[in-house]
């Protein structure tokens, strides 16, 4: 990258550097002058005096020069301590506003959908800056609220349309004397209608969780939810599902049915791809691991919506997608690693949602 | 048994009324906010099922107003806003459940009997259901015919047992039991397999009473309750 230096120092050097050669390319014509118009009649004084040889003997010529220099010498300083000033006064009063603009600017976020207040400043351009920027972060804005609302109504209007296709659909099982032929066409509708359902309530979950329609929040008794679910796994599975918890139950400030999706996305995909799955809770995190001997997933990537690593088949992508997302609604940390064999997600709480820990220290 | 279904899309609610006639329930449609508060207040039900989006104002006020007048009918929320607010407002308000679209009609029918099945036990407690010959104890979760000894069932056949009553002599598919049984954690699952261990216990246990109801497979797709 190429250096750059601030506005400052580039006019303090490209001033005090024209400054200098002026100067310089002035000096043959100051000197010029001076002896020419200036100084040319005490010039001839000096002269008819000294045919006289009553004055002492003076080197004018010289006195000159050294008036000059000294004189150049004296303004070179003094106007490049004023520029110095000047521009030094320049950055701090008039650059000040600039700066906060940036500031403003590298601190905003869409997802926040906060426009941060501009201050008025004595500078017009600046003023006309601010403004070009509130508008560009309010067509921002919309455009960005508009994109999350369509996703919202987008799948929010397809759940009626796939209710109707669903309910045919039963409907037509139950038409008496259908071959198993016809049967297996309506399971494959069935299941395709299912999947269809899946997607639209997932990118529904999603975007909601992304308007911040998920207000509501208690203390959830995070091992009681865990105990459920593991019993349900057990019911569902023969892979070995164990569950590891702290004694004292873990309870978190949050919205039940967000950590129920969030823990059940982290069990089903360990359960949907790998064996001997350990699930473990303590007030400080959550983690779900499972033994698989494929290589490392992409930890920059599998968090992302729609990423679907080469082997698996049967999930839309969406599952960590939504983790992610409740993690970040909640400012948990969500991290993936590889270790001995064994896919690890971990969940770390904020410790501010850690009420079992204060609750004691009470 | 009267149901009424307010819905604004036709068709969900003409097959809605299609499935439940079918199970013998009667079946009335209201498709306008006006209509459904006209049908509410002169008419008795034992089950309504309330859409909350309806042309001229939203369902949350019909339930409103069926409270109001001490209506005893069983109301069940069928809403494709699956919002927790609008759930937890409905439940509120006095809903008795609460079916996010979309949905199985074997569910539906599932959450329908057990309304009905909720507001028709006895004032003793006892909470007995007599199906065939078969009498099951939801508590106790048991079956037993007639003078013989009960035969206890888990919790997951237990359930199983009344969604299939709930659709008898329907074909339910492996979807539906499992959506019902496992919620979103079905989903995972690449088969059905893991239905099929809690199915044959239950057949086994039925013939061990000698119930007569068997369950039959359909085609591999899913299952029927029928009269022997």
């Amino acid at each position: 990258m190429k250096k750059d230096y601030n506005l400052q120092s580039i006019l303090n050097f490209r001033i005090g550097l024209c400054m200098f050669l002026l100067l310089l390319l002035s000096i043959p014509v100051l000197y010029y002058i001076t002896r020419n118009y200036y100084a040319e009649d005490i010039e001839d004084i000096v002269i008819h005096y000294n045919e006289k040889g009553t004055l002492p003997q003076i080197d004018l010529e010289e006195d000159i020069r050294e008036g000059m220099l000294l004189q150049l010498i004296l303004s070179v300083v003094t106007l490049c301590c004023g520029l110095y000033i000047v521009t030094v006064w320049i950055s701090h009063s008039f650059w000040r506003s600039f700066e906060k603009t940036l500031k403003h600017i590298a601190d905003f976020r869409l997802e926040s959908g906060v426009i941060p207040p501009f201050e008025e400043s004595d500078v017009r351009e600046f003023n006309q800056l601010n403004r070009q920027v509130i508008g560009l972060m309010q067509n921002n804005l919309s455009s960005y609220k508009a994109q999350k609302e369509f996703t919202e109504n987008a799948s929010h209007e397809l759940q009626t349309p796939i209710a109707v296709m669903q309910s045919k659909l039963d409907l037509l099982l139950q038409t008496p004397g259908l071959s198993e032929e016809q049967m297996k066409l309506i399971e494959s509708l069935n299941e395709e209608t299912h999947n269809v359902s899946r997607l639209s309530r997932s990118l529904l979950l999603l975007s909601k969780i992304e308007n911040h329609q998920y207000h509501q929040q208690q203390w959830v008794d995070t091992s009681e939810l865990l105990t459920k679910m593991e019993r349900k796994l057990h019911e569902m599975t023969d892979k070995q599902v164990s569950l590891t918890m702290t004694e004292e139950p873990v309870r978190l400030l949050c919205n039940e049915s967000l950590l129920e999706s969030l823990i059940r996305n982290l069990s089903v995909n360990a359960l949907r791809y790998g064996d001997d799955i350990k699930v473990s809770l303590t007030p400080q995190q959550f983690e779900v691991s499972d033994r698989n001997e494929s290589e490392a997933l992409d930890s920059t990537r599998i968090f992302e919506r729609f990423y679907r690593s080469e082997t698996s088949s049967k999930g839309h992508g969406l599952g960590l997608a939504i983790a992610k997302a409740i993690c970040q609604y909640y400012q948990w940390e969500i991290s993936y690693r590889y270790e001995e064999g064994r896919h690890i997600f971990r969940v770390q709480f904020a410790t501010d949602g850690m009420p079992s820990s204060r609750h004691t220290q009470a | 048994m009267k149901i009424l279904i307010i819905e604004d899309e036709r068709q969900l609610s003409d097959n809605i009324a299609i499935y439940m006639m079918q199970q013998g329930y009667l079946c009335e449609r209201a498709s306008t906010y006006q209509t459904a508060l006209n049908k509410v207040c002169v008419y008795d039900y034992d089950c309504i099922l309330l859409d909350l989006t309806l042309p001229g104002g939203s369902g949350l006020d019909i339930l409103q107003e069926i409270r109001r007048r001490n209506n005893p009918a069983g109301v069940i929320i069928i809403s494709a806003k699956d919002s927790l607010d609008d759930r937890l407002k409905g439940l509120a308000i006095g809903a008795d459940d609460y079916l996010p679209k979309p949905f199985h009609l074997s569910e539906l029918a599932m959450r329908v009997y057990a309304i009905i099945r909720r507001r028709s036990i006895p004032a003793n407690g006892s909470n007995t259901i007599v199906f065939g010959n078969l009498s099951i104890d939801i508590f106790q979760q048991s079956i037993r015919v007639e003078d013989q000894t009960a035969l206890t069932l888990t919790h997951t056949e237990m359930e199983l047992l009344l969604f299939l009553i709930s659709n008898k002599e329907r074909t339910v598919t492996r979807q539906a039991i499992a959506e019902h049984l496992f919620g979103e954690m079905s989903d995972v699952m690449d088969d059905f397999n893991f239905l099929y261990s809690h199915i044959k216990n239950l057949k086994n246990k039925l013939k061990t009473v000698q119930c007569d109801f068997e369950i039959q497979s359909v085609y591999g797709i899913g299952y029927r309750l029928k009269r022997i």
